[in-house]
């Protein structure tokens, strides 16, 4: 499994979630990205250690490797990013902030077809590893 | 690797990014018009909302006016298909007893109710419907969803439309650019599309093919170069030649391996090192030094090469006989960038030409000068005295009695003798003299800057040094005396040509010869025994000119036996020459001078060949007598004409056992070796041979030992007087008796008289010839009846 299979498979449970109105997924993906985040023991490299598969971290994004100014990893810093901003947007401020859990499914979604995390590129734009 | 990753890196970006651009920008676009739409859906969702219960309560009383109120069926199934259409969850309507109700409300849907009075009858209408937010959440969840997923899909087919338009063809070139990079040469970029990728690849393409072909030409180019170049340094390793380069101010910059081994110092020991330090050239002929070629190549900026002789040493002090040359190296210019000197070892060559000079120039057995060189000598001494007016001289030097040792002895003995005799007058000569050998026992010394005089009292010495020598060989002794013709060199005295000298000097050293032997004689114009020399020089185009005209006869004198009943008769055949006016001309006077002139052999071929014709002429007209046949020495050493004479008595047929050759006892001594080989090969064929002049000459009984002949002729000297004379008497008596011992038959000659003839059947003498016998005749007078036309010297080599 890669980090473009893992946003693909979040988006899909994101926008389950929002259509089925399942707020316990919600809430299970908020965990499961603050635990990512929190660690970084991120479900693709455990998945590849478990496969024997040589798997370390390297540039999964599709940009250019950029020189970071933080050590902090992006993929970290995006999990931390989202599971924030879905936690605020479902659970706090949904009246207002309906539509964010909506195009955070659909930006995982797309990330995980197109392979393009403008978060992710956003984070590494700002220096984080 | 890494510009692998970067290409990676770079197609994937690209890849990623038209992606991401259309992706995301769908996405944005979907957001935007999600919201536009929202807002109308949701505007037009709470018009619905707030109409709903009035547009139901309408049908409710459009319903009860069209059937009334018994007709419950109907309008329960009516308003039943209504509410299903308007989204009412449920509704109850009360009137009289009746209730008419449908769906379950759920405890969120909003509540409405109402009374109506119709047909005075109260109805109370009770409706239930989502609340407005349910319906709200689901307007939105049916918006989004349905945007997202159209705009996704579009997105997809969007990106997948790019991806093969620009990504696909772009990720193609990059690859195709990435294995070229690699080093693939075949592979091409696709050119086959009508787009601008298309245009593109073909434009590459074409770059690259002719960037392949120049990069091919190049490289064949470089091949070529450095094959040229490598075959150059391999020939300029591999050639025998040392070669030399220099920069355009004489300092090296390469040595090949000969120039290493012939300089005697490494490449790396000279290179940077200016040329006159490594390369010290002496002339051969001065021992001077000799301007570096190198140098004068480049202030003369031509080829040039030494015409001297030079002599490269070495750093060690090893001398090289060396021959180079040098060239100038310029550039495509013409300027001058270096200099080659090219230069070998003739050593070996030098030695040769020195060696073939010398041979050219020296006599093999003495080391002296040979005859070409003293006379190239004499030709410029000639010429110098010419223009100079210096006076020069040249002794002319005959051995005495070598040809005694020489045959006696041998070869051996004779070149022996004359090495020694050369090392004696090699001693006498000045520096500036030229001894030279002239041919077998001539010597010849060429005094520069001498009078007369002064050359006489040098040859005084030659003559002196030799007086007190001995050759001694085999336990033998012999003294060697000497001959000398001096001549001055000039033209009054002696001609001013190299001939004129020669045969003057030559003149000379036979009359000093003729004059006793071991002596010397000036050469002066005027000298009686001189021109008795001229006179028989003169002789030798005569007598050519006899044979050639045949005037050349033969005579006969009878050798007549003291008792002709034992011995048969002898006929000498003697050789007679008529001048060219017919006058008949005594034999002495040509005779000396074709034995002085080696032309005896000439003439003895001719005695032979008419001389036997005629006999055997004689034989065949019965006229029976033993011809007796003169030989001289001279003849004797050639080897052809003992080939002649075995020929011609094959030729002629005559009987050998009927031909009785003379050799004179002085010529079989002084030709002993020859002698007895001619002796040899006739004896073997039955030929009779008689010692003529015998007693006058070298007399020695003992050579009678080892001489084959059968009759000894006793020299007429003691014969003619020996009536008179005791002693002649005895001598003839006493060889005739050794002669009879040795079975030899005896013949006297100058039998002038009857008596003589008489005395000499008295002491037993076998023949008698002589005046007083039979006086000469000519030959032809035996048979005066034929004609003597085929008799020619045509046979005579």
């Amino acid at each position: 499994m890669t980090e473009r299979t893992l946003r693909l498979l979040v988006g899909l449970l994101i926008l389950i979630a929002l259509y089925l109105e399942l707020p316990e997924l919600i809430f299970g993906l908020i965990v499961f990205m603050l635990f990512e985040g929190i660690t970084n023991l991120r479900l693709p490299i455990l998945l590849s250690k478990i496969q024997g598969i040589d798997n370390t971290p390297q540039q999964h994004t599709d940009e250019p490797e950029q020189k970071s100014k933080f050590s902090f990893e992006a993929e970290r810093a995006m999990r931390f990013a989202a599971s924030a901003l879905l936690g605020v947007s479902y659970f706090v401020l949904n009246e207002h902030l309906w539509f964010i859990p909506w195009f955070m499914g659909f930006a995982f979604l797309g990330a995980g077809i197109s392979g393009v995390c403008p978060m992710l590129m956003g984070f590494k734009q700002l220096g984080f590893k | 690797m890494k510009s692998n990753t970067n290409i990676n890196l770079e197609t994937k970006g690209l890849s990623v990014k038209i992606t991401g651009i259309v992706f995301w920008g769908m996405v944005l676009v979907g957001i935007l018009l999600s919201f536009v739409m929202m807002k109308t859906a949701e505007h037009d969702l709470k018009n619905h909302h707030n109409d709903i219960f009035n547009h139901f309560l309408y049908e409710i009383e459009r319903e009860i006016k069209d059937y009334g109120l018994s007709d419950s069926k109907k309008i329960m199934k009516d308003l039943t298909d209504q509410a299903k259409q308007l989204g009412v969850s449920a509704f109850h309507i009360d009137y009289d007893t009746s209730i008419l109700s449908h769906g379950e409300p759920s405890n969120d849907d909003e509540k409405f109710t109402t009374t109506l009075l119709r047909r005075n009858k109260e109805l109370h209408i009770t409706l239930f419907q989502p609340s407005i937010d349910k319906q709200l959440n689901l307007q939105r969840k049916k918006l989004i969803i349905s945007m997202g997923v159209l705009f996704a899909i579009f997105g997809l087919v969007l990106q997948w439309i790019l991806q093969k338009m620009l990504a696909k063809p772009f990720v193609s070139m990059v690859k195709t650019a990435k294995a070229i990079t690699l080093g693939d040469t075949k592979i091409r970029f696709y050119e086959k599309g009508n787009d601008e990728f298309g245009y593109l690849g073909r434009f590459i393409n074409e770059a690259l093919d002719s960037t392949l072909e120049q990069q091919e030409n190049l490289k064949k180019a470089i091949f070529k170069e450095h094959k040229s170049r490598e075959l150059a340094e391999v020939t300029l390793h591999s050639i025998g030649d040392a070669v030399i380069t220099t920069n355009k101010n004489g300092i090296v910059e390469y040595a090949n391996p000969t120039a290493e081994r012939l300089l005697g110092q490494s490449l790396a020991g000279i290179r940077g090192k200016y040329i006159e330090r490594i390369l010290n050239l002496v002339s051969e002929r001065t021992s001077q030094p000799v301007t570096n070629p190198v140098i004068r190549c480049i202030h003369e900026e031509t080829l040039s090469f030494n015409e001297e002789d030079i002599i490269l040493i070495r750093k060690d002090g090893q001398e090289i006989d060396i021959k180079e040359s040098t060239a100038p190296i310029r550039d495509q210019k013409g300027n001058i960038i270096g200099i080659v000197l090219v230069f070998h070892d003739v050593s070996n060559t030098r030695k040769m030409a020195r060696q073939l000079s010398y041979q050219a120039s020296h006599d093999s057995l003495t080391g002296l000068y040979n005859r070409h060189e003293f006379e190239t000598r004499l030709v410029d001494a000639l010429r110098t005295n010419h223009a100079q007016g210096t006076q020069h001289a040249l002794c002319y030097m005959d051995l005495d009695q070598f040809k005694v040792v020489n045959d006696s002895c041998g070869h051996i003995a004779g070149d022996q003798l004359l090495c020694q005799v050369s090392d004696i007058l090699k001693k006498q000569v000045r520096e500036s003299d030229t001894l030279a050998r002239l041919g077998g026992d001539e010597f010849g010394v060429l005094l520069n800057n001498c009078e007369l005089e002064q050359a006489r009292t040098i040859a005084e010495k030659f003559k002196d040094s030799l007086s007190g020598y001995r050759f001694s060989w085999n336990d033998n002794i012999y003294e060697i005396g000497i001959s000398i013709g001096v001549v001055a060199l000039s033209a009054e005295k002696t001609g001013g040509t190299i001939s004129d000298v020669l045969t003057a000097a030559d003149i000379a050293c036979y009359a000093a010869k003729d004059a006793g032997r071991n002596r010397i004689h000036l050469f002066e114009p005027g000298d009686k025994d001189l021109e008795k020399r001229h006179g028989e020089m003169r002789w030798v185009s005569r007598i050519h000119k006899a044979l050639d005209e045949n005037r050349f006869e033969l005579y006969y004198q009878d050798i007549v036996p003291t008792n002709p009943d034992k011995n048969i008769l002898h006929r000498e055949f003697l050789l007679r020459l008529f001048d060219e006016e017919g006058n008949l001309v005594p034999p002495m006077s040509f005779i000396p001078s074709a034995e002085r002139y080696n032309l005896m052999t000439n003439i003895d071929k001719w005695v032979i060949y008419n001389g036997l014709t005629q006999f055997k002429r004689h034989q065949d007209a019965g006229i029976h007598y033993i011809c007796s046949i003169n030989i001289s020495g001279q003849s004797l050493t050639q080897d052809d004409f003992l080939h002649h004479v075995v020929n011609t008595i094959s030729e002629t047929g005559v009987e050998p056992s009927k031909i009785c050759f003379e050799i004179t006892e002085t010529a079989a001594i002084a030709n002993m070796a020859d002698a007895s080989k001619f002796m040899a090969t006739l004896k073997e064929m039955g030929c009779l041979f008689a010692l003529d002049d015998f007693g006058s000459g070298l007399s020695s009984f003992g050579y009678l030992k080892n001489m084959d002949v059968d009759y000894l002729k006793i020299d007429g000297c003691f014969v003619k007087n020996m009536l008179e004379d005791d002693v002649d008497h005895a001598m003839v008596k006493s060889i005739t008796d050794v002669g009879h011992l040795m079975n030899l038959k005896t013949i006297a000659e100058f039998v002038e008289t009857q008596d003589i003839m008489d005395e000499l059947k008295e002491i037993g003498v076998d023949y008698g010839q002589g005046f007083g016998l039979c006086k000469p005749a000519p030959l032809s007078d035996l048979l005066p009846y034929e004609e003597d036309s085929s008799l020619d010297n045509s046979n005579i080599a």
